[in-house]
């Protein structure tokens, strides 16, 4: 065995402590800042509506939402497994799509500097070998946005916009135009939905006004291509903004895809949410693929964002 | 013959020693005597434990035992089949002893007189019923389970998140097993399935 000499070793010496030296001012400063990429499941609903929640022999965690717990609270590490079950058509799905996954994994990178938010999503479209519906796009990404002072929000996320009286759903009326709505936004909930009777105009201005709505960024891809990006949101309708807040960028290749939104932190307008670095807000994500429409679609569970630091599922660092 | 002639003669028979049996004889004598009367009593008490003793009621056999073989605790992954009695009959011999005597004095009148002799009657009284076999499995810290469930057996990494946290809360709550885990091998009572009272609030 040949022994190293003493440059060789003098060699390995220098090269350590550079990458010690490179190491501590990595860590010791606080101006570098690296997003990280987090992980999110999006996995398929199916006909599990805010209704379908809160019946207690439909769903035993209806008392837990009652009391302030969302879904992560029991179904944290489920989503595949749910996904899987519904995309079987065992549960909640009467009519599964042949080939369509019943999970999507997504990378979500969060940042964000004095005046934007930027949100990357990266995923992989799954391969199908028919359409999953006659949506004229291929693909749908939706984020939604919601603060505390919708007190649904953080506990159902997107469930909070899901009735069972919506097209797809298993108490729609025939021909029915009902779009997602909130909870708050109707007279009387019953089981089966809100229906049509819709609060005095008064009271959702009020309810926009104290944030009491869900804002949603919408990106529409064909086949790789960016179609649109508008924003939006969801009180006793789904409404889309006239001028949208905000760009997106995409990046395909093949089924892989990158699409960074990036939206200002204090956008114009009642119907748009401001964001402040250290508050916690609620993000969740919907994903139709293959030309899917309606309830065929993909989401995650509601997820705690903040922009700074803390422990909630989403982080967005501030960019360096 | 008065009776303090009556026990004046019994008293004098058991301090009179045997002239024809050996102390030992008569000790051992008495026993087997005794080993096969216990015998005899505890097979007893078990027959009358037994599946097949229960559903030998109609009341039994055509609604809580129906709904029993259609429960986890009757067809599960484990294999594992509790019987009537690992939940309604103590273990130990005396809370044994005043199930049974309960039984019998509560229970066969209650068959006789035909109080819960139709599903309407039935229904009418399940959450009489069930409150009182709750109530006293929560006087004994749901001891009929624990006999086949240890807590400290459970493993974390095997259990749902959802079984991880709710097990947590509730001991930190000092609740036990029956207070959450109701109407596992019987139909809860139709005031309990608010869905069907109809008073599920979807407003939040």
């Amino acid at each position: 065995m040949n022994r190293p000499d003493a440059s060789h070793q003098l060699r390995n010496m220098s090269n350590l402590a550079f990458r010690k030296l490179l190491a501590w001012i990595l860590l010791a400063s606080p101006a570098v800042s690296v997003a990280a990429e987090q992980e999110v499941i999006l996995f398929q609903p199916g006909q599990s509506s805010w209704e379908w929640l809160l019946v207690p022999s439909s769903h035993d965690g209806g008392k837990r939402m009652r009391e302030g717990k969302n879904c992560l609270y029991c179904h944290d590490g489920e989503e595949k497994t749910i996904g899987n079950l519904i995309a079987s058509g065992e549960k909640l799905e009467p009519a599964p799509i042949d080939g369509m996954p019943g999970f999507v994994q997504m990378k979500l990178d969060a940042s964000y500097d004095e005046n934007m938010l930027h949100l990357t999503l990266k995923w992989q479209s799954p391969e199908m070998s028919q359409p999953a519906g006659d949506e004229s796009e291929s693909t749908h990404l939706t984020v939604m946005l919601g603060t505390p002072a919708l007190s649904v929000a953080p506990i159902a996320g997107c469930w909070a916009a899901c009735h069972s009286d919506l097209p797809g759903m298993p108490d729609a009326q025939p021909g029915s135009t009902l779009t997602k709505y909130l909870p708050g936004s109707r007279t009387k909930m019953t089981r089966t939905g809100g229906g049509s009777d819709i609060r005095a105009e008064a009271e959702l201005t009020s309810q926009m006004n104290e944030g009491q709505f869900l804002e949603y960024w919408q990106v529409v891809l064909d086949g790789g291509e960016l179609i649109t990006a508008t924003d939006g949101y969801f009180l006793e309708a789904r409404a889309v903004n006239e001028d949208t807040a905000i760009t997106a960028e995409v990046k395909s290749n093949g089924s892989d895809h990158a699409v960074e939104i990036t939206r200002p932190l204090n956008p114009s307008g009642p119907q748009r949410l401001a964001l402040k670095e250290g508050e916690e807000y609620t993000l969740a994500i919907a994903l139709h693929e293959n030309h899917a429409s309606g309830r065929h679609h993909l989401t995650s569970f509601p997820l705690r964002f903040v922009l700074g630091s803390g422990d909630a599922e989403i982080v967005a660092s501030p960019a360096q | 013959m008065n009776k303090n002639g009556l026990f004046t003669r019994i008293r004098r028979w058991l301090r009179k020693p045997s002239v024809r049996w050996g102390a030992g004889t008569l000790l051992i004598a008495g026993f087997a005597v005794g080993a096969v009367a216990w015998a005899g009593f505890e097979s007893f008490v078990d027959a009358t434990s037994d599946n097949s003793m229960c559903v030998s009621c109609h009341e039994m056999r055509n609604y809580v035992f129906a709904e029993y073989q259609q429960s986890p605790h009757y067809v599960s992954r484990s294999g594992l089949r509790p019987a009537c009695k690992d939940c309604h009959v103590p273990r130990s011999f005396f809370p044994k002893m005043a199930a049974k005597i309960r039984a019998t004095a509560i229970e066969i009148p209650a068959h006789l007189r035909g109080t819960i002799d139709t599903q309407e009657k039935f229904e009418a009284k399940r959450e009489q019923l069930a409150n009182r076999v709750w109530d006293r499995m929560r006087s004994n810290d749901s001891a009929a389970c624990r006999n086949c469930h240890d807590v400290t057996a459970m493993s974390a990494e095997e259990q749902q998140l959802r079984a991880v946290r709710e097990h947590e809360a509730g001991f930190a709550r000092g609740e036990t097993c029956i207070d959450c885990h109701q109407g596992i091998a019987h139909q809860l009572p139709a005031s309990m399935l608010e869905e069907e009272a109809d008073d599920v609030d979807f407003s939040f």
